[in-house]
C-alpha cells in the first residue's frame, strides 16, 4: 500500500512547492507584501519589491501607485500629514479674494543694479504672481518635506506621472504640493538672505532663486494638470490656473536668460 | 489509486482569494443571541430574538408571542452616512465622515418585528444595515469596504414527527442592496466620489430546514440537532455575497440548577469555501434565572459573552463579540465589537 502511494506523496510535495512559489509570485501577493513592509515602517524593502514588480508590469496602475504611496512614506509623509487639506482642497484653485501681497522679488533694492530688460521682466513676473499668491498662502497648512529626503518625493512624482486613474492623479496632486510647499519655504529663506545683502544680482542665491521659482512653478503647473484629472467637473478652472502659472513658468525663463547674461557680465573683470 | 487522487484534490483545494463579505455580514440575521451565542444559538430552545435560529424549535407548541427588536452595533452613527453610500447620495461630507479615521470600522444595525406562534412563525426586517472597512497602508491607504442594506421577509412552520423529533423549515426572502470594493482612499475623494460607489442588487430565497431530536424523559433535556443555513437562490450570482450553504450539526443539554435553568451546548458547522472545510467546533452556555439570563460561546475565531433582561413587555440586551475574519486582502484580523438590543413583546 505505502508503495502505491509514494507516488502521490511526492506529487503532494512538488505540487505544494510549485503552488507556493506561484502564489507567492503573484502581483497582488507581491503587493500585500510591500504593503506589509509599508505597515511595520519598512519602506525601503517596500520599494524594492514594488521597483521590481514595475518592471515586469508597467501597465499596472495599481503597482505605480503604490509605488509612489512607498517612497513617499519614505519621505516621512503619512495619511494624517495630509488629510486635512486634502479634503476639500479644490479650493486652492478657487477664485477667492486675497489680501494684496507684496512682490516676490522687490525691486526697490536692485533698480539701480540691474539693466532694464531684467527689470521689465521682474516687474511681467510680480504682475502674474496672482495664482502662485494665492496658493501660497493655503500652502502653509501642508506639512514641509527637508531637502534629503525631497528626492523621494520626486521618485513618487515620477512613478505616477500621467496616471490614468482620478485618484492616482489626486494623489499625485498631494505630493506635487507638498514638493511645491517645500521648495517654496526654501526659497523664502534664500530670499530673505539675499535681500539682507541689498539683492546682489551677480550672486549665486539669486539664480538659484530664480531657478527655484521656476521649480515652482512648473510643479504647480503639473499639479494644476493632475487635479483637472481628479476633478473633471472643475476641469475649466484648474486649466486656466494651469494657463496663469505656465505664464509664471515662461517669465522665469525669460529672467533666467536675463540673469545668465548678467552673469557672463559679473565674470568680466 | 482513487484514494490517492481524492486526498490530493482535498489537500489542493485551497479557498480562492476572493473578496468576499464577513461571514457575519453575509449570512443569517443580526440579533442578540446570534451575537453572544454565535453558531450555538441553532442548539438552543430561547426566545429572544423574532424567531428561533433553528427552525426545528418552532415545532414546539407555545403561545404566541409579538416581538419587535432594535438591535445595532458600536459606531451606529454612521448609518446615515452608510445608508447615503447605498442609495447613491455620498457626497464629499460622507466621504470625510466615513474615511476620516483611517482605521478599521464596521457597524451592524438590524430592525425587525414577527409573531411567534404555535408551530409556525413570521418576522418582517424592513432594515438590516452592515457596514465595515479595513485600511491598509499608512502612507496612501487602501480600504476594503462592504456595506449592504436588507430587507427580507421570514417564515418558520414546524411539526412533531413523532419518536422525539422535531422537524421545522424557515423560508427568507431577502432583498439585498450592497457595495463591495477595494479602493485607495484617494479613489474615493477624486471627482467627490461621484459614481465611484455603484451599490448592486440581489435578491435571495433561501430554504433552510432543521431537525431536531429532544427526548423529553430526562433531566437533562438533551437535544441533538441538523439543520442547514443560508442554502438559497440568487437572482444574481456575487462573489461578495455568495450563497453558500452552512451545515450545522450539535447537541446541547438544559438542566435546573440552582435557583435558574443552565444550557451547555456544542456546535460543529461546514461551510466549503472556508480555508478548512470544517468550521471551529463551537461551545456554547447560558445561565436563566428570573428575568436575566447570560449568555456566551467560544470557538477558534470568536467568542462571545452577553446578558439579556425581560421584564415582561420590555427587554433590553447588551452583548460583546470577538470575531476574526479575512480583511479583504488575505490577513487576518481580530475585532470586538459591543452590540444593544431594545426589545418589546406581547
Amino acid at each position: 500500500m505505502l508503495k502505491a502511494l509514494l507516488p502521490s506523496l511526492l506529487a503532494c510535495v512538488l505540487l505544494a512547492s510549485c503552488a507556493k512559489s506561484e502564489k507567492d509570485s503573484r502581483p497582488e501577493d507581491q503587493t500585500s507584501q510591500a504593503t506589509t513592509h509599508m505597515e511595520r515602517g519598512e519602506y525601503t524593502e517596500a520599494i524594492s519589491i514594488l521597483v521590481n514588480l514595475q518592471t515586469s508590469h508597467p501597465e499596472d496602475p495599481k503597482i505605480s501607485l503604490h509605488l509612489a504611496s512607498a517612497y513617499a512614506g519614505r519621505a516621512g509623509l503619512r495619511v494624517e500629514n495630509y488629510w486635512g487639506f486634502t479634503v476639500g482642497y479644490k479650493g486652492l484653485f478657487r477664485k477667492a479674494p486675497e489680501p494684496q501681497a507684496g512682490p516676490l522679488i522687490d525691486l526697490k533694492g536692485f533698480e539701480s543694479q540691474a539693466p532694464k530688460e531684467l527689470r521689465d521682466a521682474v516687474t511681467h513676473l510680480n504682475g502674474n504672481l496672482k495664482e502662485f499668491y494665492k496658493i501660497r498662502r493655503r500652502l502653509e497648512q501642508i506639512p514641509y518635506v527637508n531637502a534629503d529626503k525631497r528626492q523621494d518625493l520626486y521618485r513618487a512624482l515620477d512613478a505616477i506621472k500621467g496616471h490614468p486613474t482620478a485618484g492616482g492623479r489626486l494623489y499625485r496632486s498631494v505630493l506635487g504640493l507638498v514638493v511645491a510647499r517645500s521648495t517654496i519655504e526654501d526659497t523664502a529663506s534664500v530670499f530673505n538672505s539675499w535681500s539682507k545683502r541689498n539683492y546682489p544680482l551677480c550672486d549665486a542665491e539669486f539664480r538659484l532663486l530664480v531657478d527655484w521659482i521656476a521649480f515652482s512653478a512648473g510643479v504647480l503647473e503639473e499639479l494644476a494638470d493632475d487635479l483637472s484629472v481628479a476633478f473633471p467637473k472643475d476641469r475649466a478652472e484648474f486649466k486656466r490656473a494651469e494657463g496663469e502659472l505656465k505664464k509664471v513658468s515662461g517669465l522665469t525663463r525669460e529672467v533666467n536668460r536675463h540673469v545668465k547674461e548678467g552673469a557672463a557680465l559679473c565674470a568680466r573683470p | 489509486m482513487r484514494a490517492s487522487l481524492i486526498a490530493l484534490f482535498l489537500i489542493f483545494t485551497a479557498a480562492a482569494h476572493a473578496f468576499e463579505a464577513p461571514r457575519s455580514m453575509a449570512t443569517g440575521t443580526s440579533g442578540l443571541l446570534t451575537r453572544a451565542l454565535g453558531r450555538m444559538c441553532h442548539g438552543f430552545d430561547l426566545a429572544s430574538d423574532t424567531l428561533p435560529c433553528n427552525p426545528a424549535f418552532i415545532a414546539f407548541k407555545r403561545e404566541g408571542t409579538l416581538r419587535a427588536n432594535l438591535f445595532f452595533g458600536n459606531n451606529v452613527s454612521y448609518t446615515k452616512e452608510a445608508s447615503d453610500l447605498l442609495n447613491e447620495r455620498a457626497d464629499e461630507d460622507t466621504i470625510r465622515t466615513l474615511f476620516g479615521k483611517q482605521d478599521r470600522s464596521e457597524f451592524e444595525t438590524n430592525l425587525e418585528a414577527g409573531y411567534w406562534g404555535e408551530t409556525w412563525g413570521v418576522s418582517v426586517s424592513p432594515l438590516r444595515v452592515n457596514y465595515g472597512t479595513t485600511f491598509r497602508n499608512p502612507s496612501l491607504p487602501e480600504i476594503s469596504l462592504f456595506a449592504s442594506q436588507e430587507e427580507s421577509l421570514r417564515g418558520q412552520i414546524g411539526t412533531y414527527l413523532g419518536n422525539d423529533l422535531f422537524i421545522g423549515l424557515q423560508l427568507r426572502a431577502l432583498h439585498r442592496k450592497f457595495i463591495a470594493k477595494q479602493f485607495f482612499l484617494t479613489d474615493a475623494l477624486a471627482n467627490e466620489g461621484t459614481g465611484f460607489f455603484e451599490p448592486e442588487n440581489q435578491n435571495v430565497l433561501y430554504v433552510e430546514p432543521g431537525l431536531l431530536y429532544a427526548p423529553e424523559d430526562s433531566d437533562w433535556n438533551p437535544k441533538a440537532y441538523m439543520s442547514l443555513m443560508n442554502a438559497g437562490i440568487a437572482s444574481r450570482a456575487s462573489p461578495a455575497f455568495p450563497s453558500r450553504p452552512q451545515f450545522h450539526l450539535g447537541t446541547s443539554v438544559a438542566a435546573d440548577i440552582g435557583l435558574g435553568t443552565w444550557g451547555l451546548g456544542v456546535d460543529v458547522a461546514w461551510d466549503n469555501g472556508m480555508e478548512t472545510d470544517l468550521e471551529p467546533v463551537t461551545v456554547g452556555s447560558y445561565y436563566e434565572f428570573g428575568i436575566l439570563r447570560l449568555l456566551a460561546h467560544v470557538n477558534e475565531r470568536s467568542n462571545g459573552l452577553g446578558f439579556q433582561v425581560s421584564s415582561g413587555f420590555f427587554n433590553l440586551g447588551l452583548a460583546s463579540q470577538s470575531t476574526t475574519f479575512n480583511d479583504g486582502w488575505g490577513e487576518k484580523v481580530t475585532d470586538r465589537r459591543l452590540y444593544l438590543l431594545l426589545g418589546a413583546e406581547i
